[in-house]
């Protein structure tokens, strides 16, 4: 072989050389990002991201020190940090760059003695940087090695967002499941609480529950008083236990009419319950009062025979009475807390509590406001003026009879409820014979309207008349209506034929 | 398919050997840097490393040991390395391992060189 051929070969075998050693350098760089992205790339904690990739690419380029930060740069704050090879003093420093906002890249670089920074940022929310020291064989860092640190760079970018993500979805999922926990703990306390709240209470704070209307406002109802007669003497001979359950058997049948009728038991005393009842319609509550009073006596009867020879049997003495009362809450403040009660307070609710004094054992006592408005629905035995304690005048007071009309008027007390008033503001003449008045409604119903502004005084309870209404959305009707009741300048009218609702 | 890390370590004459097998990597490579702490604290000055023939080292593996090489530096501890594959004998010659721990063909080679 000549000697120049010679060369020639030696330098083609040094190439190759190169060739192989720069081909082996791709495949291990190769490795590397191929690692990276099966070893980063499923994990969802930051910090193990950037150990990890801290690691592989100090493994990479061969260098005894290397450092990730993740940091948010807006808020001065360093969300991650990994080092390897660098003291206490350069982390101080790098977490004193980014606290001052002097983190750039050129200050990390010579603080920490970097001879390069390869920079990544997370959502454009957070700054990152892999920095790495000399090379172990001493090379300087080529255009490849940069390359590929990039590459790591957004792989490792890529990889904290997913895990942000999947924290956010955890923390989220943890929230959801604490709110469930909440929600499933307030339902348990609302579910025991509303055992002691009025009805009236937990629809005021369902409706508006940040907020709940409860200051007192003049509202227009029926207050019903219940105790049993002689409780003082049956307490007295009877232990506790059994005075308890001797009231909550009889309490709990009393409860079925009051419900039924819509009452809200707002006082339990011992021996006594206060109910009031309300509807936009007077009578309806009056009629609702009346109905469950009469059916708290009844129930008592059927308790008293079916607990025959277990308890003595009892009497209940009721009170009724229909008017304006303050309903809300009353606060009462003390040195050790605020107790917070929702009833009906006045003069209503004070007759209503006198008449139940007022009457024998097993009667109904209703005042004259009440008898007003129930109509001729029920029998009434008229006990005349009393004096009440406490009360200034004497008031009428009225016995109210349990009679056989209780089962018709309690089905008609149901239609109604099932049809109920809305107000609505037709304009109505009123024929009364040959002479027509004009009027204008209140409120009506399917079968029922009140009409005011018309001389009640020639109207006659159970008589007929024609009503011609005007309504806005269906024009002209005619009907014939009977008078039910006239009540405080109102009349309320029943017509047989549907209104135009 | 990775294969378990296994770490053994024995003594021979004056040398701590500490025989690696089974894949080296960031996440398994803690049981080397316990093996060298532990020959370390027993005052080892030459350190062994040998590596079974079916052994796989990737750079984060690569980075454990250039942790153990740094503290080794500190400590003025000589370390050798056997075993390798003509593989990752290029690689750690690349990334500037066998500056600081001389790479030999067998044991024997680099227990007579210590």
């Amino acid at each position: 072989m000549k000697p120049t051929e010679l060369k020639r070969l030696k330098k083609r075998l040094r190439e190759a050389a190169r060739a192989q050693q720069e081909l082996e350098r791709r495949m291990f760089h190769l490795k590397t990002l191929y690692d990276a992205s099966r070893e980063i790339g499923f994990l969802i904690d930051t910090q193990a991201i950037l150990q990890n990739l801290l690691m592989m690419v100090i493994g990479t380029f061969g260098t005894f020190r290397g450092v990730i930060l993740l940091a948010d740069t807006e808020r001065g704050s360093v969300e991650a940090l990994t080092q390897r090879g660098l003291d206490e003093q350069a982390m101080t420093t790098l977490a004193d760059m980014v606290q001052s906002r002097r983190f750039t890249e050129d200050n990390v670089t010579a603080s920490l003695n970097l001879q390069v920074w390869i920079p990544f940022s997370v959502k454009n929310q957070l700054t990152g940087g892999i920095g790495l020291g000399e090379k172990m064989t001493g090379e300087p860092y080529t255009l490849d090695d940069l390359e590929l640190l990039t590459t790591l760079a957004n792989q490792a970018a890529m990889a904290i967002q997913n895990a942000t993500a999947h924290e956010e979805v955890v923390r989220y999922a943890e929230e959801l499941a604490a709110s469930l926990k909440r929600i499933q703990i307030l339902e348990s306390i609302k579910t025991n609480l509303a055992k002691f709240v009025p009805k009236t209470v937990r629809d005021l704070i369902e409706e508006s529950p940040e907020a709940p209307s409860l200051d007192k406002r003049e509202a227009d109802l029926s207050v019903l008083f219940a105790d049993i007669t002689g409780y003082t003497r049956l307490s007295a001979q009877m232990d506790l236990d059994r005075v308890n359950q001797m009231v909550e058997v009889y309490f709990g049948a009393f409860l079925d009419e009051i419900l039924k009728y819509g009452g809200d038991v707002n006082e339990t005393a011992g021996d006594g319950l206060m109910v009031i009842f309300r509807d936009p319609d007077p009578r309806q509550h009056a009629t609702a009062a009346a109905l469950a009073a009469l059916g708290i006596q009844r129930r008592t009867q059927e308790v008293n025979a079916t607990l025959e020879g277990f308890f003595e049997p009892i009497a209940m003495h009721v009170g009724v009475n229909s008017g304006i009362a303050a309903v809300g809450a009353t606060k009462i403040e003390g040195a050790a807390g605020t107790r917070w009660t929702y009833t009906a307070s006045g003069p209503t609710t004070n007759v209503a509590a006198r008449l139940a004094a007022l009457g024998q054992g097993g009667s109904v006592v209703i005042s004259e406001e009440t008898r007003q408005r129930l109509g001729d629905d029920f029998d009434v035995e008229d006990l005349g003026p009393q004096s009440l304690k406490n009360v200034a005048q004497p008031v009428r007071v009225y016995r109210l009879l349990p009679v056989g009309r209780e089962a018709a008027v309690s089905q008609a007390f149901a239609a109604r409820r099932r049809h109920p008033r809305r107000p609505v503001f037709w304009s109505v003449r009123v024929w009364i014979g040959e002479q027509s008045f004009e009027g204008r409604t209140v409120d009506a119903s399917l079968h029922g309207v009140r009409l005011t502004d018309v001389p009640t005084a020639l109207l006659e309870v159970g008589k007929f008349y024609r009503l011609d209404i005007h309504t806005d959305r269906h024009g002209e009707f005619s009907c014939l209506a009977e008078v039910r009741n006239i009540t405080d300048g109102s009349v309320g009218l029943e017509s047989k034929e549907p209104l135009p609702l | 398919m990775a294969k378990d890390l296994e770490i053994s370590i024995r003594l021979k004459a004056d040398v701590s050997i500490i025989d690696i097998k089974g894949d080296v990597t960031a996440p398994t490579g803690q049981p080397i840097e316990d093996a060298y702490h532990k020959v370390t604290g027993a005052g080892a000055k030459k350190i062994l490393f040998t590596f079974a023939s079916d052994c796989y080292i990737n750079s984060g593996g690569i980075a454990i040991l250039i942790g153990i090489l740094s503290e080794t530096k500190k400590n003025g501890q000589v370390v050798r390395m056997t075993g390798l594959s003509a593989h990752f004998q290029k690689i750690f010659a690349m990334v500037g391992i066998t500056k600081y721990a001389q790479v030999f063909p067998s044991e024997d080679a680099a227990l007579a060189e210590f």
